[in-house]
């Protein structure tokens, strides 16, 4: 048992097993060796919680809170009910009109509307790509609103080519390749995290070592009076 | 409602930057702590939290929760802390100062209870267990203040500097060892520089 460390630091810190605990008790009671054994190492165990940690100040610049999305729960129900009235009016009215001014025989094809054509179209090549980001960091609400719009892009994409709506394609650009232009964005999307990442880093960097500076130039002033940052002391 | 690690997790896994910094709050302390102590450099344990955040942060989707995301840090920042010290080429230093200044003492927290003798005391007591702890091989160092300050089990230190349960222990005795008869070496220098004093004066 006395030659048995093992044993014993299992016993110290509290991590032995029942019968075991008994076994180095019952010894202890016998061996004087062990037993200041154990005190020297309970000692030196009170002794480590004497080292201090000096305080720090956060060096982690935590990120903005980000915007909640607004759900149907958040718009009154008086204004749902005018929006869903006006919706029906405006779809009555367009109905009615269709049927009056179109002839009958004619394809119906809507084109695929301006907005999500501009917004997927291809990115600038050779370099141009970083034109897209900005030279600095994006406020993470816009980043957040940019992806929910691709997410709804790429969801109206999907949705459209599951019930085979000739819309997309009538745009001459393919679903697919509307996709592609999708995962693109998203990859720029991922570069600016990255950026807002990297510029998040170094202003942490920066604060902290203004902090440190700011605490070091306190302890010039206050213990080297006659050093000359002291206002008023030479 | 306080939520664990494992749901902060996941939550900042799926997006929620807010969920991530409540885990950087939640566990800045004991990193910087347990970079400070491995490297004894105030700001180099800075950068050593923040890079070991920024590590974390991007290999969340890695992380598959197999360990705590708290041994997951650790990890992590030993790593860094290594990486520091090859780099480098340097021991830890604990930047012990010359003498206790008595400004710094009258700007320190004391508590009520607690006089400036003995605030100079658990002050020498620091230094004197950070001088002693510096100069201990790093992996007797690393084993000690897992277990005593980050209260790590036989098996999750054994895990983190992947050895063997019983080089744990080894590793633990012989480094309290060590401690114990440096720090005993100094209480006997201390009490023979205190009797002297004594006799000088009277």
């Amino acid at each position: 048992m006395c030659d048995d460390r093992e044993r014993l630091i299992g016993y110290v810190y509290d991590e032995c097993e029942g019968r075991e605990r008994q076994e180095i008790e019952a010894h202890l009671e016998t061996c004087h060796t062990c037993r200041r054994e154990i005190t020297g190492l309970r000692e030196v165990r009170q002794d480590l919680l004497a080292w201090d940690v000096p305080d720090s100040p956060s060096v982690w610049r935590p990120f903005a809170p980000q915007r909640a999305p607004i759900t149907w729960r958040d718009v009154p129900g008086w204004m749902l009910a005018a929006a869903a009235s006006l919706v029906f009016f405006a779809g009555a009215a367009g109905g009615a009109a269709t049927q009056v001014l179109l002839p009958r025989a004619a394809a119906i094809v809507v084109p695929a509307p301006p907005a999500l054509v501009a917004a997927t179209a291809a990115p600038p090549r050779d370099g141009l790509a970083s034109v897209a980001m900005t030279s600095g960091p994006v406020p993470s609400d816009q980043v957040r609103d940019l992806e929910m719009r691709l997410q709804a892009m790429e969801q109206r994409l999907r949705d459209a080519s599951r019930d085979g709506d000739a819309r997309v394609v009538n745009a001459s650009v393919s679903s697919r390749e509307l996709l592609r232009r999708i995962e693109e964005l998203r990859t720029w999307k991922s570069q600016q995290d990255d950026m807002n990442f990297a510029v998040q880093d170094s202003f942490g960097k920066l604060l902290a070592r203004t902090n440190s500076l700011e605490r070091d130039l306190q302890r010039v002033s206050i213990s080297a009076p006659g050093a000359g940052l002291a206002p008023g002391k030479q | 409602m306080t939520r664990t690690d494992e749901e902060l997790v996941a939550r900042a896994t799926a997006g929620d930057q807010d969920s991530f910094n409540q885990l950087v709050a939640r566990w800045e302390r004991p990193i910087y702590a347990l970079a400070y102590r491995t490297l004894g450099r105030e700001e180099e344990a800075r950068d050593v939290v923040q890079e070991a955040f920024l590590r974390a942060y991007r290999g969340l989707k890695g992380f598959k929760g197999e360990a705590k995301f708290s041994s997951w840090l650790y990890r992590i920042t030993l790593n860094l802390c290594r990486d520091w010290i090859r780099r480098e080429r340097r021991a830890p230093i604990v930047q012990v100062p010359e003498g206790v200044d008595p400004v710094d003492l009258a700007d320190a927290q004391v508590s009520p209870a607690e006089s400036v003798e003995d605030l100079v005391g658990r002050r020498e007591m620091s230094q004197a267990v950070a001088k002693a702890m510096a100069e201990l091989p790093e992996e007797q160092r690393v084993a000690i203040m897992l277990k005593e300050y980050h209260g790590l089990t036989f098996q999750e230190i054994a895990d983190q500097l992947d050895c063997p349960l019983s080089t744990v222990k080894t590793r633990l005795y012989q480094g309290l060892s060590v401690l114990r008869r440096r720090l005993e070496r100094r209480q006997s220098e201390e009490a023979s520089l205190r009797r002297a004093q004594w006799e000088s004066s009277s």
